[in-house]
């Protein structure tokens, strides 16, 4: 059995994480962390009068790779304290479209995500990646969505 | 070699869809001309010229057809075209409209770019908000939107998620006061330079100020562009404020990285406005073989012309770059400073521009 678990440093990734090694553990499990880094940041560089650029780009990038490694290495603290052997693996591109790549290269049979709790008005506006993630898996693919409560 | 191939079918749609904007503007005012009501109803009450064609069929081809990624690259540098056609306006001004219309200008953008950045970066200190999203508000709500952002995030060291939402919500802004205001002013009769002051002294984003001061008309275009470069040349004072609000009074400097306050100055300063008032000040002293915008076959009549086209192209970026998924991000903290900084401006910014009147504001030309 293979579980995926998206993993982008935030509080409902930690909380997804923790159930992806726990449901790994129960069913002796392949886990598999995928964090994405997405370039969204870097298209606006060429702003009409944006001024430092290349210094602009050189800190989003630090910052992205900075918040890739912090993931990874709390991603790893966890499986180490659960004694899970895990893999972490980093994607560049947007988040949808890497995620479902990855799972059609290595398709799992469990996928994870972390959910934040909307409101209506925050539901209509977000982009709400585990509902878009939801509409396009293969319905063989079981979903969990947890919830940062 | 930068592989500058990928930007050719991109820039190549644009330029297509900046030429049949054009040509429907100009077909919709023939037809206005010739007295047909359905286009005087497009042309004077929907104010449907080149700009609103190109931004708004912009949005709407963004936001329902897929755009093939192959184009992605030629839309995002079609948009910077502006600038160009800003550094070529300069040939609409002479020294007395910059000494007029910029040193009021240069009031009131100084009022309103430190008025907001101060008062926006003292109340997030004072309520909890991170340094980075106080920083980046500060500067993207009080200078030039998402330019400011980008020339103080690394400075005040905001982090990613907290750019992400700031961004959001500058362009959602942004947006709708490019949508609004036009609109806002006519039903008001507000005169076009008034207009050009009040978009560029309210609307948050430059890219949409520069659309919404061309398609309200070219007189409000020249004022706007004129305070709008007073307003940039704050820029870089207003990084070296954040980075003293937030780093040099707090201590919270780096001990192993001096900071060089004239680099980042330099760093941080539009140097093509240099090439703006170059051209302001050959127009100015009236060189015989340069002729003037309205000196019909004369190299100023000719980069008059292109200006407009500099124009069409970048507002077509401007559009086809204009994505629901991006105002999407807006949220957080930064949708409420967003949100409170963008109405205060807007309506401080109208108040003091009906007091001071047109004629302070208007651009003579030469």
């Amino acid at each position: 059995m293979r579980i995926l678990v998206c993993a982008d440093g935030e509080l409902h990734s930690k909380n997804a994480i923790k159930k992806a090694i726990s449901l790994g553990l129960f069913v002796s499990a392949e886990v598999t962390a995928l964090h994405v880094i997405d370039p969204w940041l870097k298209t606006f560089y060429n702003e009409i009068y944006a001024q430092g650029r290349k210094q602009y780009l050189e800190y989003v990038d630090k910052c992205l790779q900075e918040n890739a490694e912090q993931t990874r290495r709390a991603f790893n603290q966890e499986c180490v304290a659960e004694r899970l052997n895990a893999t972490f693996k980093v994607r560049h591109g947007e988040p949808l479209v890497e995620i479902l790549e990855e799972m059609n290269e290595f398709p799992p049979d469990v996928l994870i995500t972390g959910g934040k709790c909307l409101n209506v008005w925050s539901r209509f506006k977000s982009r709400n990646l585990p509902l878009q993630l939801k509409k396009k898996i293969n319905k063989e693919v079981s979903m969990i969505v947890v919830d940062n409560i | 070699m930068p592989d500058c191939g990928k930007y050719v079918p991109g820039f190549l749609f644009c330029l297509s869809f900046a030429y049949i904007g054009m040509n429907l503007d100009r077909l919709i005012a023939s037809y206005h001309n010739a007295g047909a009501d359905w286009a005087t109803f497009l042309y004077e009450s929907a104010q449907l010229n080149y700009v609103a064609i190109l931004l708004l069929g912009g949005i709407v081809i963004r936001n329902t057809l897929p755009i093939p990624k192959a184009l992605l690259p030629g839309i995002k540098i079609a948009r910077p075209i502006i600038k160009p056609g800003i550094i070529i306006l300069g040939v609409h001004y002479v020294w007395a409209d910059v000494v007029r219309v910029g040193s009021v200008g240069l009031v009131l953008t100084a009022f309103f770019i430190f008025g907001t950045a101060i008062i926006v970066m003292w109340f997030c200190k004072r309520w909890g908000v991170s340094d980075g999203l106080g920083g980046i508000m500060g500067a993207g709500t009080g200078v030039c939107g998402v330019s400011a952002i980008i020339a103080t995030s690394p400075v005040v060291k905001a982090n990613p998620i907290e750019m992400a939402y700031a961004i959001g919500t500058i362009l959602l802004f942004g947006t709708l006061m490019l949508f609004t205001m036009p609109y806002i002013g006519n039903s008001i009769g507000l005169s076009e330079s008034q207009f050009g002051a009040w978009s560029a002294l309210a609307i948050l984003n430059t890219a949409q100020l520069v659309a919404a001061a061309e398609w309200y008309g070219t007189e409000a275009l020249n004022t706007a562009v004129l305070i709008n470069v007073a307003r940039i040349m704050f820029l870089p004072l207003v990084v070296l404020f954040a980075l003293w609000f937030y780093v040099l009074r707090t201590g919270k400097q780096d001990s192993n990285r001096e900071i060089n306050k004239w680099h980042l100055v330099r760093d941080k300063f539009p140097i093509f406005i240099i090439g703006f008032f170059l051209l302001v000040l050959l127009n100015s002293m009236n060189i015989q073989s340069l002729g003037g915008p309205r000196v019909a076959g004369s190299p100023f009549w000719a980069m008059n012309a292109v200006y407009t086209w500099c124009f069409a192209i970048g507002f077509a970026g401007i559009g086809l770059s204009i994505s629901i998924a991006d105002m999407k991000k807006a949220g957080g903290t930064a949708f409420t400073i967003g949100m409170t900084a963008s109405l205060v401006k807007m309506v401080l910014g109208l108040v003091v521009v009906l007091l001071i009147g047109s004629q302070l504001l208007r651009i003579a030309g030469s």
